[in-house]
């Protein structure tokens, strides 16, 4: 490509590691790349006092310089005093982003660098839909908020990048040593290090405008011929959910919609998200919860027959849901709501033969939900409950509660009760299922009472750097809840608790809290690489499949959802009646010839030995999509009750380097090619046709050939 | 940088060879032809040249000097072939261009003593081709943000002054004039001697001084790198005013007649010859318009008597 080797260092930026645009309803939120935020100046902001620059726009260190800069930020500057500087800013180009490397510990209350909003979800809160509260009414999240509404509803003028290599990194600090960092004396001059980085968005406006532009009829003219695709231009968020139902769904005789059970969903949502989406990990917004949340479920899997048992008889099962998209209006619960409330969960009704009997919101008593696990103030834990749904059955949900309380206290933690009618529940995927049914109850466990005492929920920073103390803690809470879970569930079921049934496998939890928190990815750690058993493969260059992220983002471009379902499987997966079963070819045949698709067969690898078996489970990892935006529910298009939230498709191009010289010096060449045009014309003006054309006294050249 | 740095060094460039396209190419088309024609032959030595590189790379471990010969020696070639391509075309070209006939392609200009036309011509073809090749990639670099030095300096930790700076593009500007005028000349001489070749013992004269001329120009080049821009370019342009000089005596012109002549050109320069003679010329065009018409009466009396 001409001589771009000489004049561009280029580093590659993968998908996912730059913000994009994104949408809801009303408004489109991210950033976007144009003639005036492209190219820029690198310089440096480390510390609060360079945000001073920014206000000067680095005049006194640049003076020659007029144009835009592209600001080196470590992620921890980013903060409320910080924000308003970079919003307002009309000297950026955009932001370099980078992890500073500076320890971040879990209870660190210093840092509150919340990307989520004052008050999350709160569009999409069951009280504000039903009227019973203004919006935004509790600030759960204010001590942790950067800003009232987060930093995702922000529709940025600059652009944002994120440098996870450290290679790279290295490159961009050593571009702005050489040529941008000021002399002892405060000057600079030519050449200057400068930076160039383009993300093209394809849609824009909001979801309403990109729902309606992607429908197959507003894009006939943009079908390719040959292969009838029409390009696409942005698409909503939606990504795998995983729902395991440990008591199998009794099946129905055709079009037998009799209610017959009774369900408690254990719920933890499985998505987080930051200023640029896709980097989150997420570690106390969602993985301590899923790890408690999975460790409870795998205590059941061992003694799966006590608990069906106990289903059989009492009619009450308890499922595991694994929402996605819970962070963005709740994704996941919103579209398992909808499905519930038309016969579709988990599975379509079948009207021409036996099928598994769906589950519907009046089924559901108790959606029993944890949050935050790991990060509590001493040894408290908060169980919240809608207060009127809690007085209309206050006896059982007492009860529930009680088991809760017995669970934690036998680990040493105490457990607040709920206080009255006037309670009301945080952000849980409780409210998707409450604007469903009247009656369904939450029970959310978590270790903050009326306001979230962690202060980087949802966040790039909720990575955080554990001691010794702070993991056992972590370990302590998660394994507390594990033992609440499992007793309030044993209760609920018929199941006698005991310290068998209620035992929980403290090792399993240490070594998940280190796979999944501790390691740099997913599946650095040997559990995990034997769990994986060769199955993983990076298939995108995306931040998701290279890195640990829980963002949900528009396709499947995350490891996090076949990390989560393979070890729900482990969890809930048995091989008693498939021990025969010795190929994986064999092993899918069994899930393909049954009557109806309650089980799965999934040929996996056992986490401590590394063998595989065909491992037999009511496991369903399903892909929802909220039903504001999806095409096949057109009934319910752009319904405010559902997540509206969509991506744009984009085209994501390398951040290039290069040397900045003086641009005066254009003047002069323009000068230059002025006097070479005169200069031309006056000495070729000078000559005729005569001056090439000599008679040499050749007869074949005056006979017309010359040579 | 930007586009208007890019423009301005194309029109710095190319200026000479525009005026001379336009003073004697464009309104003929067979010269058209030829001077496109000496485009491709030297495209053509591009591409044997690079071949023998991508040879010689698989043996040597540099052959950064021994390519750059071979490239001169294969642009020689081509000045050659060309010349031997045209002597076989030209009695069918005499046939379209001879005047005083009914012409196949009216609007051409004849082939009588016009080798060095010719040679002017095809070289100028050349000398645009290589001075394109040569700078577009740059020029294309200019229109963007950056310029040319950073993946070399922060390998190496420090800035190669000679190899970038914000005064590039002129370096490229001079290099692109000198490599066109360069070419015009070279052609004339190389082409003298396929004339000449067998005719004169000396034929070979100008042919070699062609060649050495080349490679002296090139290998100073070669020493831009190191920082001797100012000096490099005095020297290639002394060799070009050389060069000139030689190719005004192939033409049947002496030292001292082109001396006198780059000194009346200058005079007139000074002294604004071209703009006097302009404002002398529409003076008299003015004077004669103003003389008034013969009465129509007296014009008709006139032709009546001259018919009676």
């Amino acid at each position: 490509d001409g001589f771009s080797d000489q004049v561009f260092r280029t580093l590659f930026i993968g998908e996912g590691n730059a913000c994009y645009r994104t949408f809801n309803k009303t408004h489109e939120f991210g950033c976007q790349a144009n003639r005036e935020n492209e190219n820029g100046l690198i310089v440096r902001i480390d510390k609060q006092e360079d945000f001073k620059n920014l206000d000067s726009c680095w005049n006194s260190f640049y003076p020659k310089y007029s144009g835009k800069y592209w600001a080196l930020l470590p992620v921890n500057l980013i903060r409320r005093d910080t924000i308003s500087q970079l919003k307002s800013s009309k000297c950026l180009s955009g932001i370099v982003l980078y992890n500073s490397g500076e320890s971040i510990h879990p209870g660190d209350e210093s840092t509150a660098a919340s990307h989520d909003a004052e008050c999350p979800n709160a569009a999409s809160d069951y009280y504000l839909q039903d009227k019973n509260e203004e919006y935004c009414e509790r600030k759960i999240n204010s001590r942790g908020a950067i800003t009232r509404d987060g930093l995702m509803k922000i529709d940025w003028r600059i652009q944002m990048v994120f440098i996870d290599n450290s290679t790279d990194l290295e490159i961009i600090e050593k571009c702005y040593s050489m040529f941008n960092k000021p002399k002892e004396d405060g000057s600079s001059g030519y050449p200057y290090c400068g930076m160039s980085f383009r993300l093209a968005n394809m849609a824009a406006g909001n979801s309403e405008i990109c729902y309606r532009r992607g429908k197959n009829d507003a894009k006939l003219f943009q079908m390719n011929i040959d292969s009838g695709d029409a390009p696409q231009l942005c698409g909503a968020m939606h990504s795998d959910n995983i729902f395991a139902f440990p008591t199998p769904i009794p099946t129905s005789p055709t079009n037998e919609t009799i209610i017959t059970s009774k369900y408690m969903m254990v719920t933890a949502r499985m998505d987080s998200f930051g200023m640029i989406p896709e980097i989150s990990v997420g570690e106390v917004s969602v993985l301590t919860s899923i790890i408690s949340v999975l460790a409870a479920a795998r205590s059941m899997g061992t003694q799966i027959e006590k608990w069906q048992k106990a289903s059989n008889t009492s009619n009450r099962n308890v499922f595991f849901a694994f929402f996605n998209g819970e962070s963005l209006d709740y994704i996941g619960s919103g579209a398992a709501a909808y499905q519930m409330e038309n016969g579709k969960f988990p599975q379509m009704i079948r009207s021409d033969r036996t099928h598994i009997h769906p589950i519907r919101p009046n089924e559901l008593d108790y959606i029993l939900e944890v949050q935050q696990i790991g990060v509590a103030k001493g040894r408290k834990y908060y169980v919240h409950v809608d207060g009127e749904r809690y007085q209309q059955n206050k006896t059982q949900t007492d009860r529930v509660i009680d088991r809760i309380e017995r669970g934690l206290r036998s680990h040493a933690f105490d457990l607040e009760k709920p206080s009255g009618s006037g309670d009301r529940v945080p952000p849980a995927s409780w409210h998707s299922f409450a604007k469903a049914d009247a009656h369904v109850q939450s029970v959310l466990l978590a270790p903050y009472g009326k306001e979230y005492e962690y202060q980087r929920v949802n966040s790039i920073l909720d990575k955080n750097e554990w001691t010794e103390d702070e993991r056992e803690k972590a370990i302590q809470e998660i394994e507390a809840v594990s033992t609440a879970i499992l007793a309030a569930a044993a209760d609920y079921v018929g199941v006698e608790t005991d310290e068998v049934v209620a035992k929980v496998d403290k090792k399993l939890i240490t070594t998940i809290f280190d796979c999944l928190i501790t390691s740099n990815f997913w599946f650095d750690c040997d559990f995990m690489q034997k769990l994986d058993g060769g199955r993983y493969h990076k298939l995108f260059n995306s931040y998701g499949f290279n890195q640990k992220s829980t963002y949900i983002s528009m396709e499947s471009h995350t490891a996090f959802p076949t990390v989560l379902h393979w070890l729900t499987i482990f969890a809930l997966g048995s091989d008693k009646e498939t021990l025969n079963v010795k190929s994986e070819k064999s092993c899918s045949h069994l899930g393909q010839f049954q009557a109806f698709q309650m089980y799965t067969y999934t040929w996996q690898p056992n986490p401590y030995t590394g063998n595989f078996s065909c491992l037999k489970s009511a496991i369903v990892k399903k892909v929802m999509v909220s039903p504001a935006v999806d095409s096949q529910t057109p009934e319910e298009e752009m319904n405010t009750r559902y997540s509206t939230w969509m991506e744009s498709v984009y085209i994501i191009e390398s951040v290039n380097l290069y040397l900045m010289e003086d641009a005066s010096f254009e003047y002069t060449m323009i000068l230059i090619a002025v006097i070479s045009a005169l200069l031309s014309i006056f000495a070729v003006g000078r000559c005729s046709e005569t001056t090439f054309i000599v008679d040499e006294g050749e007869p074949a050249a005056e006979g017309g050939e010359p040579l | 940088m930007g586009y208007l740095l890019t423009i301005a060094c194309y029109i710095a460039s190319f200026s000479p060879s525009i005026a001379l396209f336009c003073s004697f190419i464009a309104h003929d088309p067979v010269r058209i032809i030829l001077f496109f024609l000496g485009s491709f032959f030297w495209l053509v030595s591009l591409l044997f040249s690079s071949l023998a590189w991508l040879g010689l790379s698989t043996v040597l471990p540099d052959t950064f000097l021994l390519s750059l010969t071979v490239c001169i020696i294969a642009q020689e070639l081509s000045r050659v072939a060309y010349f031997m391509l045209l002597k076989k075309a030209q009695r069918g070209l005499n046939k379209i261009t001879r005047q005083g006939q009914i012409s196949v392609a009216p609007g051409v200009s004849d082939l009588h003593n016009a080798r060095h036309m010719l040679a002017l011509v095809c070289g100028l073809g050349m000398g645009v081709i290589s001075a394109l090749f040569y700078t577009m990639n740059a020029f294309a670099i200019f229109s963007g943000p950056g310029t040319i030095g950073l993946p070399n300096a922060l390998k190496t930790g420090e800035i190669d002054t000679n190899r970038a700076g914000k005064y590039l593009p002129l370096c490229y500007t001079l290099s692109a004039i000198l490599l066109t005028l360069f070419h015009v000349t070279w052609t004339i001489m190389v082409w003298d001697s396929c004339h000449k070749i067998g005719r004169i013992p000396s034929a070979f004269v100008p042919g070699a001084a062609a060649v050495v001329s080349h490679l002296l120009v090139t290998f100073l080049s070669s020493l831009n790198s190191r920082g001797f821009h100012v000096l490099v370019f005095a020297v290639q342009f002394l060799i070009l005013l050389i060069c000139i000089a030689y190719c005004n005596v192939i033409m049947g012109g002496t030292i001292s007649s082109f001396v006198n002549g780059i000194g009346q050109s200058i005079t007139d320069a000074v002294t604004l010859k071209q703009v006097r003679t302009l404002i002398e010329e529409r003076k008299l065009r003015t004077q004669r318009q103003s003389v008034p018409d013969e009465p129509m009466t007296e014009r008709a009396g006139t032709s009546n008597t001259v018919n009676a």
